[in-house]
């Protein structure tokens, strides 16, 4: 990686709090153009990870270099340069949604008339020109949501870290938003995402870094990912109420991986058809559902321990 | 300094919205308590004998204005920094953006200088229409009321930064805030309290902002005493800034 092109590299990033480890040696590496996403389970150092990248809080070891630039001596240059959209949107609700726009424009110096050219054009971006001076309390929560996507962008940063963008908004809303960032991707803008939605991920981003308990646990494509750690195919099958569940040793030659989860046992497979035919001998399911393996799939195989401290 | 203007500026549009919320601590209240201490009050107890022989209203005007600018101090370098980092988030925002912990600081103390200023004009042309001070003390008088305001704001905002419910902030209030505004020399001179008590109150930035006021209204006093009041303050004023951007910088940034 050139240093032109370098919008994060970082090395052995470790943060802790007092004696809890929030992020563990983490190795990361981001282009311009690129799109990464940080997953795992609530509490795995995605966001501390946000937060350090951004500036806003301080790596307790490792290196750290964002755009090429050392936050602990140029924090105020990368800020210049980046965009965050953290996980509450932080609009002032006693404001317009112009007027927020225009005034976080004016944190990066702009004069007033570039801050109200770039507002403009970013509310057309968003598709939130219709409510440019409606107050922010008028939002529906997807609005919402623009107009803090659209505040990040605001400084047009060569870096945007996205903190769960799309959480709580319906599928329209969705849809628009990952267009608008698959714009920004082409035009040059490395994005960084956190997501515990695996579908925006798959369609998003270039590389996914899993995280649990601060480390890495795996990274890669999305595919490879599912290559890797997923069968080709998943049977979910779910069982009656009331029938007894089965002992989890009947289960294990029906697939590559079998778990329990409530009702439900879901098994990875190569062939379905297989499966499907040894799991009849063993019980009477409610319902049967076959599909291809996802990225969710080897998220949870991946991150399983939790689903089976669920599961006892 | 030019970025700090910018949270001025942000502060400026949200006050628009919201100053009706806050011009009764600010402004109203310090009014009605100086046209009812210092006329009410007055005509009660007349010159006084423990007041150097005095108007009571000359007296208690210049404390109210030192008072009314340590409130505006306490009123926004407590539960708007705590709303902007804990509730809203809007502060946090700004944290993202070139501005900074340090701006966030240097921009909220800006804000309180704006803020005592006008208030402080409010109060400084009530009590000199009521012959308290003379228009050509103006200057000095708005000086004396930023310094206790910066005395107060920077130890309030490391305080508040610190803060993860609202229970500290109420806590201060009643505490500290209301106490001194009541016992700081402000109402009755500080020698006619039981001498701990005196000590604590000379202790005060307060008491030393309301001693200089006093001195802007005319009454005598050497000049080294005022060196040391306005040192008083200025070292309050000075420490409490360091204080309170190394204490945002550690709580909300690098």
């Amino acid at each position: 990686m050139t240093g032109d092109d370098e919008a994060v590299r970082c090395s052995a990033l470790t943060k802790t709090f007092g004696a809890r480890i929030a992020v563990d040696r983490l190795d990361l590496e981001l282009r311009a153009g690129e799109s990464l996403a940080v997953i795992g389970p609530n509490g795995a150092g995605k966001t501390t990870t946000i937060r350090m990248i951004a500036c806003m809080t301080r790596p307790s070891s490792g290196s750290l270099r964002v755009l090429g630039l050392e936050p602990a001596r140029h924090a105020t240059v990368i800020r210049h340069r980046i965009g965050v959209v953290q996980q509450h949107n932080a609009l002032d609700r006693e404001l317009s949604v112009l007027d927020n726009l225009r005034l976080y424009g004016r944190y990066y110096g702009m004069s007033a008339a570039e801050a109200e050219r770039r507002s403009r054009h970013l509310l057309d971006f968003m598709k939130l020109t219709a409510k440019a001076d409606a107050g922010v309390r008028q939002l529906s929560g997807g609005q919402a949501r623009r107009l803090s996507i659209a505040r990040a962008l605001i400084n047009d940063p060569a870096l945007v870290l996205l903190d769960e963008p799309t959480t709580g908004l319906d599928p329209q809303a969705r849809q628009m938003l990952w267009q608008r960032l698959r714009t920004l991707r082409k035009r040059g803008t490395a994005l960084l995402i956190t997501s515990h939605y695996m579908p925006e991920v798959e369609q998003l981003c270039d590389r996914v870094l899993l995280l649990a308990d601060g480390r890495l646990v795996t990274s890669g494509h999305p595919r490879d990912l599912v290559a890797r750690h997923c069968s080709r195919e998943v049977v979910t099958v779910r069982l009656r109420v009331g029938d007894p569940r089965p002992e989890p040793a009947a289960l294990s030659g029906l697939g590559d991986f079998v778990a329990t989860v409530g009702d439900r046992v879901v098994v990875h497979t190569p062939d379905a058809r297989t499966s499907l035919r040894a799991l009849g001998d063993l019980l009477t399911p409610e319902a049967v559902h076959v599909r291809r393996s996802s990225l969710e799939d080897a998220y949870l195989r991946l991150t399983g321990l939790n689903l089976t401290e669920e599961r006892r | 300094m030019r970025l700090a203007w910018r949270v001025v500026e942000f502060q400026v549009y949200h006050y628009r919205r919201t100053w009706q919320s806050s011009v009764v601590g600010t402004v109203v209240f310090p009014v009605l308590a100086l046209l009812v201490l210092g006329i009410g009050v007055d005509r009660l107890i007349g010159a006084s004998d423990a007041l150097g022989g005095i108007r009571y209203l000359d007296f208690v005007a210049p404390a109210v204005l030192a008072g009314t600018a340590m409130q505006v101090a306490a009123t926004e370098a407590t539960m708007p920094i705590f709303v902007g980092l804990r509730l809203t988030r809007t502060a946090e925002a700004m944290l993202a953006t070139p501005i900074g912990p340090s701006g966030l600081v240097d921009g909220h103390l800006l804000w309180i200088c704006l803020r005592t200023a006008t208030a402080s004009l409010v109060l400084f042309g009530l009590s000199a229409w009521l012959g308290v001070f003379t228009i050509s003390t103006l200057v000095p008088v708005l000086g004396i009321c930023l310094l206790v305001a910066l005395a107060h704001a920077g130890p309030l905002l490391a305080y508040s930064v610190r803060q993860d419910t609202a229970y500290g902030l109420v806590a201060i209030s009643r505490l500290f805030v209301l106490p001194m505004m009541l016992g700081a020399g402000t109402l009755a001179p500080v020698d006619l309290m039981p001498p701990f008590l005196a000590y604590v109150a000379r202790a005060t930035p307060l008491w030393h902002g309301a001693q200089l006021c006093r001195a802007a209204a005319g009454a005598t006093m050497p000049a080294w005493t005022i060196a040391v009041h306005v040192g008083y303050l200025l070292a309050w004023a000075g420490i409490g800034y360091a204080f309170a951007r190394r204490t945002f910088n550690r709580r909300l940034g690098l």
